[in-house]
């Protein structure tokens, strides 16, 4: 027992020193880093040209959009050939975890960041003492209000807009359609709800008989879908991306298919190519995850001096069904029903297609 | 005769717990100066009044008077208030907080806590150690001091004496003394006749939830004092004592022994052996390595050095499981340790069997009906079967023993089984082990009461100090020879 | 000679305090480890990454230290991280485009509501008998449906000087460290001595160690209990609070109340205070809190896969966990 005591004292004795020194030594390493600061600064400016360490910071784990535009990041890095590294920050929360996710990124000595961010303003003081460090900083997906911050998105109030008027037009103007949205109270939701508000204003004699929110969940979306085409009288389906599913669910129920329009998914296209013959009509709208690959071509363009414009907001394209050779070109018969298939963006991407990303390889990999 | 006016004074207090009704109409009168014995079998609600009287439970009915005013207490801090400072069975000390933080918790005065503490040596207790790094005997002193320093009226002792050493016990009686000159009263929970006939003034008896008599304990005896707990004469002994009628033949084979066992400081070299059919007893004072012999044999814990021998082939056991697949079983004092306590009785018992377990089939009925017949032969008192810890004291030790009569063993080790136990219990427990003797088992039997080892025991073993240093024929042993022996003076 | 005895005394004391707090000495000692690893990881170590660190492990440790002391009395509350979302929905809400004395009043309104509801939700589990994680389980729902209408999307904002109190720096990044640390040290200590130092303290430690017997020695059992869930609440707004001087912004998802509710015990595990309630001190929980905030930092610079990042902490969780196990057993077979 006294022994073991003795022990004990020793090692607490033992850390206390151990703090002690730790107490004296942190403050002088703080001063001669602020020194080492400066001159990062002036070395900075010099040469950049290529050997780019990349932070990426995502936010949603398991969700299989953000996993693509990881790989898409990763895939652009490669194909690009002026980044050394790609360090991804990724799992679950909110603006506190990203905030740390950030600092610690900046700590590593990242030349740029890419992040998916999970506040529009809540994260601009670290991006902007990030931007102050010389680090490059590209919000992909969602916008950042930081100042200097540059910003890739996917326009969403066009995304619900084009697809809204495709489907009136083909309904002739006139007839009793179905929104079915994504999830209540999320900023991209909520754009597109106002988006295909816009269209419906120029098409009074449509009808919108639902309106249900998915949750962007496959099967709760093919639960609603059964639901409402067994009890309702339908002539058009506008889907906030689960649209495959509400196609099956038109075989399920045996019943004729109405137009309906959905997102780039690689199910949905292939329904649109091989279900053609059995009198599907309908539209992909393009909401690429590939946004991460634009928002890696602009940090890489920034990173080498060429002043990118700091607003990249890229405008959906709609593929129908009497576009055969687009879906055609889209359509990447190797990967799952939820692969998104729009992925070569011009003039952004370097990458050699939906293979180049799938393989998910950042340099050195 | 001029008697001392009441101090306090219990008037028709009932208590039922749901559909259980512990105490029927109780009424007792404690008068000033006097050491008032609270005595009854088990089972005939003791416990129940003394946790009335502490304000740990209201009663139902009836009322509490101290100094001629009512006190019908609602919590244990109003109790101590009223003048009542009482000692638990098991101590009211908080494990994880040292002795000083639980002085501090019940806002104990250190000087007053530590001038009582002296009284039984203790003054050079280090107040930083942690509660569960005490023996029990101190913790029940330390508990007592803490008593003491609220200044009481009253002071409730329930089986005090249970976990003391005897020189312990001879200071506190002596203390009691003292404190009943000064005006303090006491109520004595025991069950230890002859403590009460040592220093009590006064005993209430209680049976079957109502007081039966009330006795001045210096005009009787305690055959009467037993009468009038069972309400029918009854023997001390079991009908055949040990050593006259079932003597263990000298070449009885050995079942179970062990060699020069040894484990830290507390054990420092044990050898005995126990023959077929045999009973051998221990004893000893507090702590004096008896409970770590007994952690070893059942496989509790692994000796420093030593075997154990079954059959006379060493083993080595790693868990009880290993223990108990050799024959070696325990029946431990603590009842509870033993038990499931919301199980019910016959779940209790089966337990031991659940390896015997067929995939959807459940136990062969061979082995039921051996389980239906443990209760029967233990006269296992099934009122309360559905949850074990309502039983009383007494046939919870019974379904502890009969789990093992369900299974089948070749060595029983009862560390203290009567404790707490009331004295018709106690008599059928003794009767059991010498049967269970007589059926071919051998017994080992650690206890607390010296009366005991005649009754049951062949042979008795002393232990002093981690060693062995007597050994007596348990005929011709006397609580005399045996305490001599168990203080070291052999 | 007299001085020598009295030496060894103190000798011996210093290091019966230090055996008891062995686990506490171990996490802190893990910690330090960490903060020198992760120094020479990465390319700098200075101000920035030591205010980074302390000041994003404010929540999580506000939030394991009421975890600490709700476990030290023997209960478990789930309903922690839906209380720091709904400190964090009011706080966000109310204090947006206030002056700093209003907004100090709304935290310290907002402080006293929170202790109040959970104190309430601690006395119906103790009046009830129902057991505490079935209690703590529906008032978690209910604080998080709560902060929702509250705060039905992210937004609100609070006071700079608010940012800078917790943070160091108006912006809520890049101050000086000795602001978020005081604002650590500061409740850790009180809540410590607290704990260690008063009655009410003490009796938290009683009732979870055996409420029937605390109850036997005269404690008053209800009020420790609703005690250590009031100190709780309040802890669990605060941790509100520093969200909302980090971010800026209220957050009502109910995923991040889940997440921290699940930080907050793995820190108390870590830290050594017992599930089982009772023992264990508060500080190691401190210390436990920022390594479960440093890891993901650590994990990421050491270019390890995020997606075998979670497995390595949670194998980390039970190695250490298993260590303490192990030391236990080893004392028990020793002596």
């Amino acid at each position: 027992m006294r022994v073991k005591s003795k022990l004990f004292l020793l090692l607490g004795l033992l850390m206390i020193v151990a703090l002690a020194a730790a107490g004296c030594a942190l403050p002088m390493v703080a001063d001669e880093h602020t020194h080492e600061d400066g001159a990062d600064h002036t070395h900075d400016e010099e040469m950049p040209d290529g050997g780019f360490v990349i932070g990426v910071s995502n936010t949603l784990v398991g969700n299989g959009w953000r996993e693509q535009m990881i790989c898409a990041i990763k895939a652009e890095a490669t194909a690009s050939g002026m980044v050394d590294e790609v360090i991804v920050v990724n799992r679950n929360g909110g603006p506190t975890e990203q905030i740390a996710d950030l600092e610690g990124l900046i700590s590593q000595g990242v030349d740029a960041i890419i992040l998916n961010p999970t506040d529009r303003e809540g994260l601009n003081a670290v991006i902007e003492a990030a931007i102050a460090q010389g680090i490059v900083v590209v919000a992909v997906d969602q916008a950042v209000t930081a100042e200097g911050a540059y910003v890739a998105t996917n326009d969403q109030t066009a995304y619900a807009r084009l697809g809204a008027e495709w489907l009136f037009e083909t309904l002739g103007g006139s007839g009793k359609v179905v929104e079915m949205r994504g999830i209540d109270g999320v900023p991209a939701d909520t754009d597109r709800h106002n988006g295909f508000m816009e269209a419906l204003a120029n098409y009074p004699d449509i009808e919108v008989v639902a309106s249900t929110f998915t949750g962007w969940d496959p099967s709760t979306g093919a639960q609603q879908a059964l639901d409402l085409i067994t009890t309702q009288e339908i002539d058009g389906i506008w889907t906030s991306g689960i649209d495959y599913p509400v196609v099956e669910q038109f075989q399920v129920a045996d019943k004729p298919f109405v137009p309906i329009v959905g997102a780039d998914n690689n199910g949905f296209v292939a329904q649109l190519l091989d279900l053609a013959d059995e009198g599907l009509v309908g539209a992909a709208v393009t909401n690429p995850p590939a946004i991460g690959a634009v928002g890696t071509s602009i940090a890489i363009d920034a990173l080498l001096g060429n002043n990118p414009p700091h607003e990249t907001i890229l405008t959906p394209k709609v593929f129908a069904t009497d576009n055969t050779d687009g879906l055609n070109a889209i359509y990447a018969p190797d990967e799952q029903v939820g692969w998104s298939t729009y992925v070569d963006i011009e003039p952004f991407t370097h990458y050699n297609g939906s293979a180049d990303v799938s393989a998910c390889k950042a340099p050195g990999e | 005769m001029n008697r001392p006016s009441p101090l306090l004074t219990i008037s028709g207090v009932a208590k039922a717990y749901g559909s259980v009704v512990a105490l029927k109409a109780v009424d007792m009168t404690v008068r000033r100066h006097e050491i008032h014995a609270l005595l009854g079998a088990n089972g005939a609600g003791k416990s129940t009044l003394v946790r009335i009287l502490a304000g740990v439970h209201p009663a139902d009915r009836g009322t509490l008077e101290v100094e001629g005013k009512t006190a019908n207490f609602r919590t244990p801090v109003e109790a101590m208030r009223g003048g009542m400072a009482t000692v638990f069975q098991d101590p009211a000390l908080i494990r994880d907080l040292t002795i000083a933080q639980n002085l501090r918790l019940s806002q104990t005065d250190p000087a007053t806590f530590a001038q009582w503490l002296d009284e039984f040596d203790l003054g050079s207790l280090d107040r930083d150690r942690m509660v569960r790094d005490l023996p029990l005997d101190i913790l029940r002193l330390v508990d007592l001091a803490r008593a003491l320093a609220l200044n009481p009226k009253i002071l409730l002792l329930d089986e005090i004496t249970a976990a003391l050493t005897a020189d312990q016990a001879e200071k506190l009686f002596e203390l009691l003394d003292r404190l009943k000159s000064d005006g303090c009263s006491v109520v004595l929970i025991t069950h230890r006749l002859a403590e009460v006939m040592r220093i009590c003034d006064t005993a209430t008896i209680l049976r079957d939830g109502r007081n039966v008599a009330e006795l001045e304990v210096g005009g009787i005896t305690q055959q009467e004092l037993v009468h009038a707990m069972l309400g029918s004469p009854v023997d001390l002994a079991p009908d055949t004592p040990a050593g006259t009628t079932a003597p263990t033949p000298a070449d009885a084979e050995t079942v179970f022994a062990v060699e020069e066992l040894a484990s830290g400081e507390a054990v420092r070299q044990v050898s005995f052996a126990v023959r077929r059919g045999e009973v051998l007893g221990l004893v000893a004072l507090e702590g004096q390595g008896q409970e770590r012999v007994f952690d070893i044999l059942c496989g509790e814990r692994r000796p420093s050095s030593g075997r154990i021998l079954v059959d006379g082939s060493p083993c080595r056991f790693l868990s009880p499981a290993d223990a108990v697949r050799q024959g070696v079983v325990l029946i431990p004092g603590d009842r509870l340790q033993a038990l499931l306590p919301s199980l019910p009785v016959y779940q209790n018992l089966v337990v031991t069997l659940i390896t015997r377990i067929r995939q959807w089939l459940g136990l062969p009925a061979d082995e039921r009906a051996r389980a239906a017949n443990a209760i029967d032969s233990l006269s296992i008192d099934t009122r309360a079967a559905a949850q074990v810890r309502r039983l009383s004291g007494g046939n919870q030790q019974k379904v502890a023993i009969g789990r093992w009569l369900v299974s089948g063993f070749r060595t029983l080790l009862c560390f203290d089984p009567t404790r707490g136990i009331d004295i018709q219990t106690k008599g059928e427990i003794y009767a059991l082990l010498r049967k269970l003797a007589a059926d071919g088992a051998a017994v080992l039997l650690y206890t607390s009461e010296l009366a005991e080892i005649p009754l049951v025991c062949d042979r008795v073993l002393v232990m002093h100090n981690g060693l062995i240093v007597d050994e007596q024929v348990a005929a011709q042993a006397t609580e005399a020879s045996l305490l001599t022996a168990a203080h070291g003076l052999v | 000679m007299n001085r020598d005895s009295r030496a060894t005394v103190a000798f011996n004391r210093a290091g019966l305090i230090l055996s008891r707090s062995g686990w506490t000495l171990g996490v802190w000692l893990l910690l330090l480890t960490l903060l020198i690893w992760y120094a020479n990881l990465i390319p700098r170590f200075g101000e920035f990454q030591i205010t980074s660190i302390s000041k994003n492990s404010l929540p999580l440790v506000y939030l394991a230290l009421g975890q600490a002391i709700i476990v030290i009395a023997g209960g478990i509350d789930l309903s922690l991280g839906a209380l720091l979302l709904l400190s964090n929905a009011i706080a966000a809400r109310f204090m947006a485009d206030q002056p700093f004395g209003a907004v100090v009043v709304i935290a310290l309104l907002l402080i006293g509501l929170v202790a109040f509801l959970n104190g309430m939700t601690g006395y119906v589990i103790r009046i009830s008998g129902v057991p505490d994680i079935v209690v703590t389980l529906a008032t978690s729902y209910i604080w998080s449906g709560l902060a929702l209408w509250i705060l039905p999307s992210p937004g609100g904002g609070t006071a700079p000087e608010f940012r800078w109190l917790f943070t160091g720096s108006e912006s809520g990044i890049g101050g000086t460290y000795v602001l978020p640390v005081l604002m650590m040290l500061i409740p850790a200590t009180a809540v410590f001595l607290l704990s260690r130092r008063t009655r009410l303290g003490l009796s938290m430690y009683a009732i979870g160690s055996d409420s029937n017997i605390a109850s036997l020695a005269g404690l008053g059992v209800t009020r420790a209990k609703v005690a250590s869930y009031a100190l709780g609440g309040a802890l669990a707004a605060l941790a509100g609070l520093a969200t909302v001087a980090i971010t800026g912004t209220g957050d009502p998802r109910f995923s991040v109340g889940a997440n921290a509710t699940l930080n907050s015990v793995a820190a108390v595990v870590l830290g050594g205070v017992a599930l089982t309630g009772g023992t264990g001190l508060v500080l190691g929980v401190v210390a436990a809190g920022m390594i479960l905030i440093m890891l993901n930092p650590i994990l990421s610079a050491m270019g390890i896969n995020p997606n075998n990042a979670q497995i390595l902490q949670g194998v980390l969780i039970a190695i250490v966990m298993m260590i303490g196990g192990l030391v236990t057993l080893i004392r028990e077979r020793r002596t």
